[in-house]
């Protein structure tokens, strides 16, 4: 009875916790270590004058649970959320959030759906743009004579030339379900299924039982039997899979471009390590870019007047310029603003030359009921990737569980 | 009866009272009042830190609430859902006949593996005390330290597959102990076993250590052989220890999902097959990925209500049966 005695004790001590800040202090909950250098540069600039801002840093894994039990009690001034209305609707239904009044003009119009209620409002200030692609090991590419992949031949090509010098081609964590259906999901759907026809997707014009989609599917299921991937897939983890090719072991992994940051792990086990990207080189050929997540003022909190202003100045040139700085990774913030990092160039290029539109995985009218869209993915994936399932059924399966609530292309694809 | 003056409880009710006062009172109303002063504190804990809880739980179970913002009354809706939508219905299911396997594994191997080493050490052998306290060792650890320990363990890159695929050359790649979803399950039992056996062990030890010398020694005047001696003495002594661990085991596992939780995360990858009545219960409070909407404590507190429920009358059954023998 401990876990559920420990709910209703949490339910209890929410109502009885109080917690006073120190004045002119407002309190960040993240999960997003990235984001700590940032947040102490703007306190001891004192760029936001007499505020600073304590960043509460709480694991990725853990973060929603925390936050919901924090949120019980005074105490979280401004958090992160999770980009897209399936996550944002039960903190707007609580009366936790409320339509956010900072001028999002200067924000990059791609961004903003991470921010958008189920009613269309907009609740925060999306805080980055996230990229994913195929990541790969400079270094081991350049040590086996391999140029970029164009085609599916061509890194089908690029995978047996580098098996065959006894390196992994692409390495997978799947015991990660977050990864399989953020990650994994989303760049072989900008790879292989055109703007058009995922697009109808989410409206339920398309169904995911199509070739288009299945293509996906069989696609990673065709590496596997091929033995271009990680014969340990399902019992390595995302950490395992970036280890493996920062060591170059492996040279490929599908990741988001948030792995080459300057506080990324994979420097730690080899500083001298160089990323580079591209997109899955299907039909489309388009890496996956979206917003990351949203600054979110907490309405109930007795500073939500001075986080409203913490919460504007993310929405300034100054803070996109000192994220970059600072964070190594690209704002959300649709102006001209300067990037010094190479990479990072190419990564604002690639995203605003050829990445695919729709996102499916953050598509309320997917997510909005249970089993939802992402849940369906990551399931399905480590059903497909421990041979339990055909890309048929695993498209079957997806259909069919959206088909169960009755999503907006149920009478369409049944 | 120790005297009232000289107990602790006593020593708070004169401070509470005053000697005058107690002087008022007969024997059996001091009797009652030492009564209450030693139950008070267990009581008072129990009652702040269980049993309100569990009242609220009752209440809990009645309204739908994502852990924020206002409760929304839907009387036994969440019950509704859980059994008669398919989607929560096969979860509870799954969830529950995984727990089953895992609890039996966790079982099996505690009883046997236990009963082993608690006769072993009922030897009286060289360094038996230091066999205690390296088999007693483990049980303090945190249940997070034990999983990440053990998960070093059996990665891909550990030891033991290192020692499987290049020192004893048994398999040419490395086993998936937590990503076959045919051994995880296993895995992640056994790693709760291999925590918490010392308290198995000390538990059946200390029943082997009550089996009188008489006893044994009468049986086999009467010319029982070694197995029908353990069979006939030795067992029967055990069996209350058998069943306090099973009780307490079965609670506990049905309940709590630590190193799942840890390891596997809300969803009890791979593909669920890990997935128990703890990760369910969590992952519908607090939802498994970006993408849950359903965060619910409601469906929660139903979740765990209906698990206490189920088990209960297996405990209750099991703790009887150890009272009856005890008379």
């Amino acid at each position: 009875m401990r876990l559920s005695t420990m709910l209703a004790t949490t339910a209890l001590c929410g109502a009885l916790m109080t917690t006073t800040g120190i004045a002119g202090e407002i309190t960040l909950y993240t999960w997003r270590q990235q984001e700590l250098p940032l947040w102490q540069y703007i306190n001891d600039n004192k760029l936001l004058g007499d505020t600073t801002v304590k960043a509460v840093q709480i694991n990725s894994d853990d973060y929603d649970a925390k936050l919901r039990i924090a949120l019980q009690s005074p105490g979280v001034d401004l958090f992160q959320g999770r980009a897209g209305a399936a996550w944002l609707s039960s903190f707007i239904d609580s009366g936790i959030l409320k339509p956010t009044t900072t001028d999002l003009a200067a924000m990059a119009p791609g961004t903003l759906d991470a921010a958008r209620g189920p009613d269309g409002q907009l609740y925060g200030v999306p805080f980055a743009v996230q990229m994913e692609s195929i990541l790969y090991n400079t270094k081991v590419f350049a040590d086996n004579g391999i140029e970029v992949p164009k085609t599916l031949d061509e890194l089908k090509a690029a995978s047996e030339k580098l098996k065959a010098a006894g390196i992994t081609p692409i390495n997978f964590g799947a015991r990660s379900g977050w990864w399989l259906n953020q990650v994994v999901g989303e760049a072989m759907t900008a790879g292989l299924v055109s703007d058009d026809v995922a697009a109808k997707l989410i409206t339920g014009e398309a169904c995911f039982t199509g070739p288009e989609f299945v293509s996906t599917l069989q696609a990673v299921k065709d590496w596997q039997d091929a033995g271009f991937i990680n014969a340990s897939a399902m019992a390595d983890d995302y950490g395992a899979m970036r280890t493996s090719v920062a060591m170059g072991e492996s040279a490929m992994m599908i990741d988001g471009i948030w792995s080459t940051g300057p506080t990324s792990p994979m420097y730690e086990i080899d500083p001298e390590l160089k990323l580079g990207f591209f997109p899955v080189p299907g039909p489309n050929g388009k890496v996956y870019a979206f917003g990351d997540g949203t600054y979110l003022v907490n309405s109930t909190s007795p500073n939500a007047a001075e986080a409203q202003k913490v919460l504007d100045f993310t929405a300034t040139k100054e803070f996109a310029e000192l994220f970059v700085k600072e964070v190594g990774e690209l704002p959300a913030f649709g102006g001209e603003y300067a990037v010094d990092n190479p990479l990072l160039k190419d990564v604002a290029a690639a995203i605003a030359t050829n990445s695919a539109a729709p996102t499916p995985f953050f598509a309320y009218a997917l997510n909005k009921g249970e089993p939802s869209y992402g849940t369906l993915v990551a399931d399905g994936y480590q059903a497909l990737l421990s041979g339990q399932l055909t890309p048929a059924d695993f498209a079957k399966k997806i259909q069919d569980g959206l088909n169960s609530w009755n999503y907006v292309g149920a009478a369409n694809c049944k | 009866m120790p005297p009232l003056l000289f107990s602790p409880a006593g020593a708070i009710i004169l401070a509470a009272g005053g000697a005058k006062g107690m002087a008022k009172l007969n024997y059996k109303q001091k009797a009652n009042l030492q009564r209450i002063a030693l139950l008070a504190p267990g009581v008072l804990l129990y009652g702040v830190f269980n049993f309100i809880p569990l009242l609220a739980l009752l209440v809990l179970c009645l309204v739908d609430w994502p852990g924020i913002g206002p409760m929304k009354f839907v009387g036994f809706d969440n019950f509704a859902q859980l059994f008669g939508n398919p989607y929560f219905r096969d979860q509870l299911v799954k969830a529950f006949a995984q727990n089953l396997i895992f609890f039996v594994i966790i079982i099996a191997s505690m009883l046997i593996l236990g009963t082993i080493f608690a006769l072993l050490l009922s030897f009286r052998t060289w360094g038996r005390n230091t066999y205690r306290s390296i088999f007693f060792l483990p049980y303090p650890l945190a249940g997070a330290a034990v999983a990440f320990l053990l998960e070093l363990i059996v990665r891909t890159r550990g030891p033991l597959n290192v020692l499987l695929t290049k020192g004893l050359h048994v398999v040419d790649q490395p086993i998936g102990f937590l990503g076959d979803p045919n051994l995880a399950l296993a895995t992640l039992a056994t790693f709760y076993s291999w925590h918490r056996m010392s308290f198995a062990i000390i538990l059946i030890l200390s029943a082997v250590v009550a089996v009188r010398m008489h006893l044994l020694e009468a049986a086999m005047l009467d010319g029982a052989n070694r197995w029908q001696t353990l069979k006939a003495v030795v067992f029967p002594v055990l069996a209350p220890a058998f069943i306090l661990i099973t009780v307490i085991v079965m609670v506990d596992v049905f309940n709590n999902a630590d190193y799942t939780l840890i390891l596997m995360g809300p969803e009890g990858a791979p593909a669920r097959a890990t997935d128990i009545m703890g990760t369910f219960l969590f992952r519908s409070a607090f939802g498994g990925s970006a993408t849950s909407v359903n965060v619910n404590f409601g469906m929660s507190a139903a979740i765990g209500l209906v698990t206490a429920l189920v088990i209960l009358p297996a405990a209750l059954f099991l703790a009887l049966r150890n009272m009856r023998r005890e008379k």
